[in-house]
């Protein structure tokens, strides 16, 4: 048991960094910057996660997996102290405040998921039992061992990430009980916690991010449910890729990646947000100063390498997915585009979909807090960071594509609002938390910048 | 003689929940302590540990417990799963009532597993109001619920 506990997270930074062995700049660019060197371990440790989740649902067995992941680890970190010693030793040294925040906040989250049993429903059919039954049967396929009402119930098509992390925690404790296998939980959020030390210098940022992604979401962070997760990485998803956008640094683009691919893992609104993704992606892409070819040059190929690794395991399940024949309960067909027609000439329909989606606090607090951005975009116009507009552009595109789905729906419209509304809006808020983070970011260092000893006298001597 | 009833405050209330809630239950302790003089009830502030630290010790202790946490489901479904655990029942099928019980149907699938739920299986899980069907034998019952042997 206390092997599970103290083996995970330099597992997953191990794979994360043999993934992360064709690209030998990656350690090199952080080395200088605290912040950078955050961003560069979340972005290790979320991708060693997915590359885990990829070799799970190919070997199928949790003990065979762990053993294959220990080696490819303990490769990833004997390759990469040969050959950027120095670099990652470098990149590790975040310093002691921030190891001791980093400490103290996953203790507390610990204990706060640890010592709760399971208890929601969702959690119980949904994640942990997939979790549940790939520890007992050994094997992925659902049609195997259980029973009836599997779609309506247990929905077994949902990706297998946290079922695959809450299985190899109970298979290295040894035993299933109802507490042990939220240490997946724990894992899940290592990599945006370590993140989030990026933001130490801009306590601003830091606070709304605290806010916005861990504190807003509520009972979602531990009671086993995964859309706080999915919101929570969909958020440093967008950070990450809208710095990206802005300064072009390698480490933004992987650890946008890999929170990317972490989402997919997660549930099927990852999917979702895949497609939102490459929506606002080829948004920002015309609009950017360079165009759609100088960005895609700007991505270098050997990024490729980590990305297919971090995808591997939504492709696999997309595959076994289509072996297994497991189809989602909401039955997107012709079909589904006649009742959202239906539903869009339904003045009760409307109403419904506009009392649970607009006239709520998930959509107004941040709508307002974007609309106050905008007000300061009208009066400095310098100061909108390129970043902002692809978060705010993923934000709506996400929140287009829920109203769509609610508009589909087989179910009626009174009872899936009632039961997902509150929990589908954390995604697009967080997205739009991700645009002002990035903004409040951008300001509170140019602030430094003009405040810093010197600095008047280089502006003026400029 | 005072006839009052005991109303135990825990310290748990005072750090867990929502700001919100956290407000609404100082100013409920309030009224309830210095407001209603003529109150139907006395509070009693309980000891911390006995609460908080209560909570916190059966879920310390059961932690690496196997099959431990299950409290916090319905209860009938709890009953049903050590009906079946205690018989070493490897596959089960439920009454008709029972299949009728969305929640607790199935809190009994997802939480028996390795236990599997077959819809011809020879064993039955039934509510105890229900009658035994012809070709079936009691074998055992807990609180409301009951598992019984069809040929």
């Amino acid at each position: 048991m206390l092997a599970a506990i103290s083996l995970f997270a330099p597992c997953f930074f191990g794979l994360g960094l043999l993934a992360l062995l064709p690209l030998p700049r990656f350690w090199a660019e952080p080395a200088a910057d605290p912040a950078q060197r955050a961003t560069a371990l979340a972005a290790a440790l979320a991708l060693g996660m997915t590359v885990y989740y990829g070799l799970m649902l190919a070997i199928e067995r949790p003990e065979v997996t762990a053993a294959v992941s220990l080696g490819l680890a303990a490769i990833g970190w004997g390759t990469t102290l040969i050959r950027a010693r120095r670099e990652l030793l470098r990149s590790l040294a975040l310093g002691r405040w921030a190891y001791g925040l980093l400490i103290l906040l996953l203790i507390a989250a610990a204990l706060h998921i640890l010592l709760r049993p399971l208890a929601d429903s969702d959690a119980r059919t949904i994640w942990f039992h997939h979790a549940k039954v790939i520890y007992f049967f050994g094997d992925f396929d659902p049609f195997a061992s259980w029973g009836t009402d599997r779609r309506q119930f247990f929905h077994p098509d949902y990706p297998k990430l946290l079922a695959t992390l809450a299985s190899s925690a109970a298979t290295l404790a040894g035993f299933w009980n109802e507490y042990f296998p939220k240490l997946a939980l724990v894992a899940l959020l290592l990599p945006p916690l370590v993140a989030t030390l990026g933001f130490l210098r801009q306590p601003l940022t830091l606070i709304l991010v605290l806010v916005a992604f861990y504190c807003l979401p509520r009972a979602y962070m531990w009671n086993g449910f995964m859309d706080g997760y999915l919101a929570l990485y969909a958020g440093f998803m967008a950070i990450h890729f809208g710095r990206w956008l802005g300064e072009r640094r390698l480490v933004d683009l992987v650890a946008g990646i890999a929170f990317l691919a972490v989402t997919v893992g997660l549930k099927n609104e990852g999917y979702m947000l895949l497609v939102v993704f490459a929506g606002a992606g080829l948004l920002a892409a015309f609009r950017s100063r360079d165009g759609v070819g100088g960005l895609m040059k700007a991505i270098p190929l050997p990024v490729l390498v980590p990305a297919l690794l971090a995808f591997s395991g939504f492709f696999l399940w997309l595959y076994l997915r289509r072996q297994w024949h497991l189809e989602n309960d909401l039955e997107f067909g012709p079909g589904a585009w006649a009742r959202a027609i239906e539903r869009l000439g339904d003045p009760e329909a409307l109403a419904l979909l506009g009392e649970s989606l607009f006239l709520t606090a998930a959509t107004a607090l941040p709508a307002g807090m974007v609309a106050a951005m905008f007000w300061q975009f009208r009066r400095w116009p310098e100061s909108r960071p390129a970043g902002t507009d692809f978060a705010l552009a993923l934000a709506l595109l996400y929140f287009g594509g829920v109203i769509l789905i609610y508009l589909m729906t087989p179910h009626t419209l009174t009872w899936h609002l009632g039961t997902s509304a509150e929990r589908v809006l954390m995604t697009p808020r967080a997205l739009a938390f991700a645009a002002i983070a990035l903004w409040l970011q951008e300001r509170e260092i140019a602030g430094r910048i003009r405040l810093a000893p010197g600095a008047a006298r280089r502006i003026s001597g400029a | 003689m005072a006839h009052w009833r005991d109303v135990a405050i825990g310290a748990d209330r005072l750090v867990s929940g929502t700001p919100a809630r956290a407000c609404f239950f100082l100013t409920a302790l309030f009224v309830a302590l210095f407001v209603w003089r003529g109150a139907p009830f006395r509070v009693v502030l309980v000891p911390p540990e006995a609460v908080f630290l209560g909570h916190w010790n059966r879920d310390i202790a059961d932690f690496a417990v196997p099959r431990a946490g299950e409290y916090r489901i319905v209860k009938s479904a709890q009953w049903a799963l050590a009906l079946l655990r205690e018989h070493k029942i490897e596959q089960y099928s439920v009454s008709a009532a029972l299949a009728r019980q969305g929640e607790v149907r199935v809190r009994i699938m997802e939480g028996g597993v390795p236990i599997m739920f077959k819809a011809d299986a020879p064993d039955l899980l039934l509510y105890k109001f229900e009658t035994l069907p012809p070709d079936c034998r009691l074998v055992d019952e807990r609180e409301a619920m009951r598992l019984a042997r069809c040929d």
